[in-house]
């Protein structure tokens, strides 16, 4: 590891380490930060000194004895790892008491540890061997007996072999300081001591990785890909997780085209090396068998596979052919948010440039656009905070997002600043008690403002409110300040508690908590970007950022978190029906439709052709008006990875190369822009989507059928990155606080502010069921992912176990969920959690359709997004004669 | 917060001991004790409850229960009997009143005997190294073993419940004036 990565891992000590101190290693002069670790500041010489328990993401532990070296005037040899570097301190790491200590400890270790290098899947990246055969002697005085312990899985993924431990608990300190799920201990003493979990359950937790990841020889083992490959034969690429918005840095290995294990490098990207069960486990959705191989055209009943020659003819000819008798405002176009940047650009160039139609948009409009455009509303920028903000705020705000599920590593970066002393400030409808081994920020917090579900709308105005006693900023601008402050004056407490369920207490308190950091960060989730009045409410907490004085300073800030990898940069190369590349609003003739709207026009005949890249409407809106609008195209063609319910209605289907397959640009919601790698060739005869973008609009062009590969195209995705950097505006990845508080100045002048509480709701009897995000899936493709099916592989209703308790239910019962608006019903077998709000019911939305059918739907007046997540619902017992086993 | 397993009294006494320690982990040991004595040994849903009241996770308070051998996992007979193994009462003989404990008992070391009375477990050093080899039975210290002073404490236990024989529990010397 270079030092200059480990700058980046703990910022605490680190950050204030500026004065630089001179010392000696190995007869080297060398200097360092003062107060470095040795073990970290001995590197700048070239040295490394051996170590199992020392890992910089952690803190020292000095268990394991064999880092000890000797410093002049210390009477014995001292742990490196533990020993922060002085001025004129004189080191040796090689005289022969350091190396008789070394030769002990490892004398030690190898006396116990089995000879199973040949079949241990850590062969070639295991510590013990790299020191062990630098720092032990020939043969053993051990006679005994080695130990010997029974094999034990945790679980699913993990393999625990404890005959190959060498007992530095780096897995146990990983799982408790950085995850903080705690799920893994040491017990017994002494030569029986092992890694494990309680009176050796089943390994029941967050499934990270990280206790693999971390473990220096091969004791813990991931089981998704025992004994395939030798490490030095993967062929490792750099890339970036294509799952949720926090833009994880991750290599891909494999052996020619078949990935079969992911890694991460400790301190690097933005997730410093950290990754979630998605990232570490959810690789084999890549090489999976259902993937489309073949371009397909459905006609006259049937599905035939053809070549890509033949595909692409087709498109561009029936494409054509429909533009010149509708015009080309009858072809529309939506791609998916896990496209890169550059094929964003393309799809939007394709669209408006190729054929001429305003209507191009992106599964953004599920909600995420609502972030991104309140953002570039107010401020001209949606990159106000990054994960640099969060771990060095003093306090935080996180509303409406249930951070462990969704955005688990951005949830890290808010558990290290709870550690190092930040105060946690949670809105949301969640219970704050967690589950024993799944970390829940509420838990955390030091104020859990624990509204009734459904009321984040009411309860921001709540916070609003709350600040005007005391906690309005002198730089928020006095005409925005004055026209809120009358807003709010109308609506009293009383009526804000009857809706929310909180009292003006706890909104003063935490107001004037977030009002009074040094520098608070403000995370902004679903629960309010994804649900009703999304676009609304997120202006509603910029304002109460604005007036807070808690934006548009360095360190304070908002993150909006994406739920999908380049929600943010789809949209900023301007593939959504409102924005040009970077963001620059278009006012296109005739009006641009949204993704909803295209639905619309095709039911009503006037969108005759549409064009899904990795969409899938069927499954996130009204299914039987989708299907009946995709019916009634005389054109869909669709593009994908995996066959869906949408593309089984395309003419012409296009398999498309997964990200692993394809280099480009990936913007994840802090704005930070990323360039993922190629690692293996497209799977079976998939191509990426730029290409096929670039291909077709040569076809559609060249007015000829020339075979593609005699068309002049775009040769690499960079040649694409080139040109779409270009489009963008110069300071599109810049966000100086002059231009956000110009921004912020031309708001205060013509904004209308909204300010409506909701109306107080009765229960009577049904129960709040939320959708959302599971922290073992995103979207569908993770279904593809075997190693997160072993985790979790059906839909499932999650309830509290007080409201289980009080039906009557046990963990794994069926109940019938049904709607009294639409009559539906739908049958799932419930799960328990200690944070499911007490009357409120969760389904993870990555399995059936059906639960989408309880749900009502509406669709916001400004930005178009569908909000159909939420609703009410009656939950009864499914008699036990009807059960269905299993 | 649900328990379990431990009673009204236990977790009672368990919470007296929240002011002795600067935080609630601390009280993990006292907490172990506390519940052995009321329920003779600790259950796995007892540790559960323990770290529910702590508020850490079941495994941090397993590996504290599993670390100490003074802590009984599963339920022991009516005599407890904790053999020193460690260096000086081994170098006199401690294996072979091991071995003929496990003869005579009809029981390997970890078991308890049919009859509920016996059960035979391995400590470390108990600090009473002048008598080696020695043991502990309940709370009683039995030292300079040989196999028919062995013989006269089982039978003096199976008869009487004590035995005059013991050499009473170790304390620590109180520091006079």
């Amino acid at each position: 590891m270079s030092f200059a990565s480990e700058s980046t891992l703990g910022d605490g000590p680190l950050k204030t380490m500026s004065e630089l101190v001179t010392f000696k290693v190995n007869d080297i002069e060398v200097s360092a930060p003062k107060g470095m670790l040795l073990i970290e500041a001995v590197k700048k010489a070239g040295v490394e000194i051996p170590h199992f328990c020392y890992h910089p993401r952690l803190k020292p532990d000095a268990n394991c004895r064999m880092c000890l070296v000797e410093i002049e005037k210390m009477p014995k040899l001292q742990t490196a790892c533990t020993m922060p570097v002085a001025e004129g301190m004189v080191v040796q790491t090689t005289s022969d008491s350091v190396v008789a200590s070394q030769n002990g400890v490892m004398e030690y270790l190898l006396g116990n540890h089995p000879l199973d290098c040949p079949e241990c899947d850590q062969g070639g990246e295991c510590q013990l061997q790299d020191f062990g055969h630098q720092h032990s002697k020939l043969g053993s005085r051990f006679l005994e007996q080695k130990r010997v312990f029974p094999k034990e899985y945790f679980g699913p993924l993990v393999e625990k072999e404890m005959n190959r431990c060498v007992s530095c608990l780096r897995c146990v300190r990983y799982c408790d300081e950085v995850m903080g799920v705690t799920a893994l201990g040491s017990f017994d003493r002494g030569n029986g001591t092992q890694i494990g979990t309680f009176a050796h359950g089943e390994l029941d937790c967050e499934y990270c990785g990280g206790c693999i990841q971390i473990c220096p020889v091969g004791a813990l083992t991931s089981r998704l890909s025992m004994y395939e490959n030798r490490t030095w034969q993967l062929k490792k690429t750099d890339t970036i997780c294509n799952y949720c918005g926090d833009g994880c840095s991750l290599i891909l290995e494999g052996v020619k085209d078949d990935i079969t294990r992911v890694s991460s490098e400790t301190g690097a990207g933005r997730n410093r090396g950290d990754l979630c069960a998605r990232g570490f486990f959810g690789y084999g959705a890549i090489n999976h068998k259902d993937r489309l191989s073949r371009p397909r055209l459905n006609t006259k009943g049937r599905t035939l596979e053809v070549t890509w020659d033949w595909a692409f003819n087709k498109a561009a000819e029936d494409l054509k052919k429909i533009v010149a008798q509708h015009g080309p405002d009858a072809v529309g176009g939506v791609i998916s948010t896990h496209c890169s940047n550059e094929e964003a650009y393309l799809f939007q160039k394709l669209m408006r440039e190729v054929i001429g139609t305003p209507h191009v948009d992106s599964t953004a409009r599920y909600g995420y656009i609502n972030a991104l455009s309140a953002l570039n509303e107010v401020f001209g920028t949606a990159r106000l905070s990054h994960y640099e903000d969060i771990r060095s705020a003093d306090v935080l705000l996180v509303v409406g997002a249930d951070m462990a599920e969704s955005n688990p590593i951005a949830g890290i970066q808010v558990k290290d600043a709870v550690r190092a002393g930040a105060q946690l400030i949670t809105l949301d409808a969640s219970s704050p008690e967690r589950d024993t081994y799944y970390s829940h920020l509420p838990s955390l917090a030091t104020q859990h403002l624990n509204i009734r579900f459904g009321t984040e709308q009411s309860a921001i105005i709540g916070l609003v409110k709350a600040l005007f006693d005391k906690g309005i900023a002198s730089s928020a601008p006095r005409k925005l300040v004055n026209q809120i402050k009358k807003k709010v004056a109308v609506i009293s407490f009383a009526e804000i508690e009857a809706t929310t369920g909180l009292t003006e207490n706890s909104y003063r308190r935490a107001a004037q908590t977030y009002a009074g950091a040094e520098h608070a960060v403000m995370i902004v989730g679903r629960g309010v970007i994804q649900s009703e009045g999304g676009y609304q409410n997120m202006l509603r907490l910029e304002e109460l950022s604005i007036l807070a004085g808690q934006v548009g300073r360095e360190g304070a800030g908002i993150l909006p978190l994406a739920s999908e990898n380049n929600a943010f940069g789809v949209v900023e190369s301007g593939a959504s029906s409102e924005y040009l590349p970077g963001l620059k609003r278009q006012e296109a003739k005739p009006k641009a439709l949204t993704l909803l709207e295209m639905i619309d026009a095709a039911a009503e005949g006037k969108l005759k052709a549409l064009y899904l890249v990795g969409a899938d409407p069927l499954r996130n809106l009204p299914q039987k008006k989708v299907a009946d609008a995709l019916s009634n195209l005389d054109l869909l063609i669709c593009q994908d990875l995996f066959p869906t319910e949408t593309n089984a209605h395309a003419h012409i289907l296009l398999p498309a190369a997964s990200f692993a397959e394809k280099s480009g640009h990936y913007t994840n919601h802090e704005g930070v822009v990323q360039k993922g790698h190629q690692a293996i060739e497209p799977v079976g005869g998939a191509k990426p989507d730029w290409m096929i973008f670039s291909i077709l609009s040569n076809k559609i062009k060249e007015e000829t059928t020339l075979p593609y590969f005699k068309l002049v195209g775009y040769r690499s995705a960079d040649e694409v990155w080139k040109e779409a950097v270009m489009a963008m505006p110069n300071d599109w990845q810049q966000n100086s606080k002059e231009a956000i508080s110009r921004h912020v100045a031309a708001y205060a002048e013509h904004a209308e502010i909204q300010y409506a509480l909701q109306t107080p709701r009765a229960s009577n009897g049904v129960m709040d069921l939320q959708l959302g995000q599971n922290r073992y899936h995103a979207g569908t493709t993770s279904r593809y992912a075997e190693g997160l099916n072993r985790l979790l592989d059906c839909e499932c209703v999650v309830i509290h176990p007080d409201d289980a308790e009080a039906l009557q239910l046990e963990e794994g019962e069926r109940v019938r969920l049904s709607s009294h608006l639409s009559g539906a019903s739908v049958e799932l077998p419930i799960q328990l959690s200690q944070k499911q709000g007490r009357g409120a019911l969760f389904v993870p939305e990555h399995f059936g359709l059906s639960v989408k059918g309880l749900l009502p739907l509406t669709i916001d007046r400004e930005s178009k997004v569908p909000y159909g997540d939420r609703g009410p619902v009656k939950l009864s017992k499914v008699a036990a004669s009807t059960q269905v086993k299993g | 917060m649900k328990l379990k397993t431990l009673s009204e009294k236990t977790v009672k006494r368990i919470e007296a001991e929240y002011t002795k320690y600067p935080d609630k982990r601390s009280v993990t040991l006292p907490a172990l004790r506390i519940v052995q004595e009321d329920n003779a040994h600790i259950s796995e849903s007892a540790m559960a409850d323990i770290a529910t009241l702590l508020g850490l996770t079941p495994i941090q308070v397993y590996e504290v229960a599993t670390f100490y051998s003074q802590y009984n996992l599963k339920p022991v007979g009516k005599y407890f009997i904790q053999v020193c193994k460690t260096l000086a009462c081994s170098l006199v003989g401690a294996g072979s009143i091991v071995d003929y404990l496990q003869e005579k008992l009809g029981i390997a070391v970890g078991e308890t005997t049919q009859d509920g009375l016996f059960t035979l477990k391995l400590v470390e050093c108990l600090a009473a190294c002048g008598g080696a080899p020695m043991m502990q039975i309940n709370d009683r210290y039995y030292e300079g073993l040989n196999p028919e002073r062995v013989d006269r404490i089982l039978s003096d236990l199976k008869k009487y419940g004590t035995s005059d024989l013991a050499t009473g529990p170790f304390m620590l010397p109180v520091m006079q004036g």
